[in-house]
């Protein structure tokens, strides 16, 4: 009876482990700070996360050990962010756009704001004030950077991308109508090699296309799928583009044969990876990781705050 | 002498503990024991591939297209003149409007024309407005002509939380009133807010509410026979009594019914495990509410209810029936549902039951790619279908 209810209880034990198996997670510990962006170092082998609560901007290590690279209050939230390896800076989009503990009517939708720390001596060396090239709301989202040094970013609340040039100043790049509405709408931005940006649209669910020697040349990708809650972009070795899901918890790699006039899904990842509120990704070594967010949380009052948060591993699933 | 001085109280406290309880106060204690062999299977899911709209079935004369996918859990859906559509996501809390622009059948455009409106769920459009409803709130919205929402207002936020049946609907009916259904809040307790459970009657501007019909567990579509222009509606029975009991329901609805829940269910079936209500027997009870008029298999999960009417190209013979989405079980050994039905009125009384759009589950692996939600239609005769298995939404047209 001994041996048989082991034996039970080993297959009870198998089951549920071969059902809850999702891809592999660094989880490290820093309560409640919900971390929106996420930049790789391979120099110094760390993952770089930000904060909508704090604007805190930490490193977490491959063994998940946490700890803060650059602190300020007055950030209110920290956003998206990219590494400039050429020049060792990390450039991080600040706002004050939802969650931030230090959330102040002066800012509150109106801070826009690109920063760059140095990531040796962990200094602030540049911060451009990007709210007054619009009238209008403004959360600094996301950005994404060329061969030649110029930052694009997108606003969510306006219908624009800015641009900051290698000298540091900054301008509209990029202004449409079909970039207008309400809540957030542009979000996740990446450079193609070919000369022009990719952008997707939250509420729309949908991808543009902007050339970047003539912005006025803006044109919707055609793909037979929806992804509302689109948010981070990344384009892989193969200029493949992986588009993260943040609301339905999926990755996607999308690939065009024709110049990003059209774009198809080649491959997604499971619902049963579990990603939770997943919002950017990255490379690291050849393998993509994934942030989940956990910013669903914030958004319902019903469910506990965290204490933990992860990087996970992207493994792709055709969908042919 | 410290008891003399307090004792006066001592005659007052009964009293007062009378009254607090006599609001949940229940009757004798049922007579019967009872056991239930009681289960959950939940099919696996599947993630979704364009391919598998081969694996659904649908009668001879019709077919079945994937019209948008990618869009989470889209629940309930409202169609316009222009063939846009407009669905609500619960979870996320916003509602989508979809456009298909180049006429290809699949919608290519999406807009989100409502954000942050936690739990929305029910939506119908009336009179120029679009009617949204959550667990509590009853708000509109101006339509403008490219199909986003002006001059958002609250009607009312009072309707009782959402509890363990949160999904508010909306109809208007020939009477021009707007009804609300509005489900339990818990499996099988006496509730203690009077509008759990129920058919709601509303004036258009949200004044007036009034309890329409009671006793409804889990109602969530509903609507009107075309010929007879009663309301019908299917409902969802308790959980824990075992696989086969209680059934599902098909009701009649009419002013002032009452339909038995918590105490009876299926054609005036009493619930042994359920208390007497006061100064009564659950017997004598019973025999005042209204028996459902066709039942279904425990547990199948009805979701919307609607009749076909005059949609474009379906066939004369369905014309008086209604479709019924299955949402499909977790709590049956052998699953059942997953599936829209057709229920055939003849005379405006319901006779027999067919399988309309089946394949989502597979009994031999016990998978699921799809649970269907709600039914809506277009004026050109497309019928679409929302599953919130995977963010798809189904349209089904008759063909030649």
């Amino acid at each position: 009876m001994k041996f048989l209810s082991k034996i039970i209880t080993a297959a009870i034990v198998f089951l549920t482990v071969a059902a809850v198996a999702q891809t592999p997670r660094i989880t490290f510990k820093a309560p409640f700070l919900y971390p929106e962006g996420t930049a790789f170092n391979a120099q110094k082998n760390l993952f770089y996360v930000s904060s909508v609560k704090t604007g805190t901007i930490g490193t977490v290590d491959q063994s998940g050990n946490y700890k803060v690279f650059y602190q300020d209050q007055s950030l209110k939230s920290s956003y998206g962010m990219k590494i400039d390896t050429k020049n060792n800076r990390l450039w991080v989009c600040i706002s004050d756009a939802n969650y931030s503990d230090f959330s102040d009517p002066s800012t509150f939708k109106k801070m826009a704001r690109v920063i760059s720390l140095d990531l040796n001596s962990g200094k602030k060396v540049q911060d451009i004030d990007l709210s007054n090239l619009i009238p209008g709301k403004h959360f600094a989202n996301d950005l994404a950077y060329d061969p030649q040094g110029n930052i694009y970013l997108t606003d969510s609340f306006s219908p624009v991308i800015y641009k900051v040039d290698a000298k540091g100043k900054a301008s509209i790049f990029a202004e449409s109508e079909l970039f207008k509405g309400e809540d957030v709408g542009l979000n996740g931005i990446a450079f193609h090699p070919q000369g022009f940006l990719l952008v997707d649209d939250t509420r729309a669910g949908a991808l543009y296309k902007i050339d970047i020697r003539d912005p006025k040349k803006i044109t919707k990708v055609k793909i037979n799928e929806f992804f509302p809650g689109a948010d981070g972009l990344l384009l892989d070795d193969q200029q493949n583009l992986i588009l993260v899901q943040n609301q339905t918890d999926n990755i996607f790699k999308l690939s065009s044969t024709d110049g990003w006039q059209n774009a198809q899904v080649t491959a997604a990842t499971s619902v049963t990876d579990r990603f939770a509120y997943p919002s950017a990704v990255v490379q690291s070594a050849g393998k993509l990781y994934v942030l989940n967010a956990k910013l669903n949380e914030l958004a319902d009052p019903t469910k506990p705050k965290s204490i933990e948060f992860s990087l996970q591993l992207v493994e792709f699933k055709p969908v042919k | 002498m410290q008891f003399k001085k307090y004792s006066c109280y001592l005659a007052v406290l009964p009293l007062v503990f009378a009254t607090i309880h006599t609001k949940a106060q229940k009757g004798l204690p049922a007579k019967e024991k009872f056991t239930a062999t009681v289960g959950t299977n939940y099919p696996a899911h599947v993630d979704f591939k364009e391919n598998m709209v081969n694996n659904i079935k649908v009668p001879a004369g019709f077919k079945v297209a994937v019209a948008a996918t990618g869009l989470g859990k889209p629940r309930i859906m409202a169609v316009r003149e222009d063939g846009s559509m407009y669905v609500t996501r619960r979870d996320v809390g916003d509602v989508l409007l979809l456009s298909d622009k180049n006429g290809d059948g699949r919608f290519d455009d999406l807009k989100t024309v409502w954000t942050k409106f936690p739990d929305v769920h029910g939506i119908t459009i009336h009179d120029g407005f679009l009617y949204l409803a959550s667990s509590k709130e009853l708000k509109r919205a101006k339509i403008q002509p490219d199909g986003m929402l002006q001059d958002t207002t609250t009607l009312f936020k009072d309707m009782p939380d959402g509890g363990q049946h949160d999904n508010r609907m909306l109809g208007f009916g020939p009477d021009g009133m707007l009804y609300i259904t509005v489900g339990s809040d818990c499996n099988d307790c006496a509730e203690t807010n009077p509008e759990n459970a129920t058919l709601l009657q509303v004036k258009p501007d949200g004044s007036s509410r009034r309890i329409f019909a009671r006793g409804l567990r889990n109602t969530i579509g509903f609507d009107w026979q075309p010929v007879t222009k009663e309301i019908w509606a299917c409902d969802m029975g308790t959980d824990w009594r075992g696989d086969e009991i209680p059934p599902e329901e098909l009701n009649r609805i009419v002013d002032g019914g009452h339909y038995g829940w918590p105490q009876v269910y299926g054609k005036q079936q009493v619930d042994v495990t359920r208390e007497d209500p006061l100064g009564t027997t659950k017997e004598a009870f019973a025999k005042t509410t209204i028996p459902a008029v066709m039942t279904f298999p425990a547990h199948s999960a009805p979701i919307d209810f609607k009749f076909i009417g005059n949609i474009k190209g379906f066939p004369q013979e369905y014309k008086e029936d209604a479709l019924v989405t299955w949402h499909g079980s977790w709590n049956r050994s052998k699953p059942e549902g997953y599936k829209v039905q057709r229920i055939h009125f003849v005379n405006g009384k319901p006779i027999s039951v067919d399988d309309f759009f089946t394949g989502f589950l597979n009994n031999s692996n016990n998978t699921r790619f799809g649970r269907p939600v709600a039914l809506a239609y277009s004026n050109k005769g497309d019928l679409y279908i929302s599953d919130d298995e995977n963010g798809v939404i189904y349209r089904v047209y008759a063909s030649r």
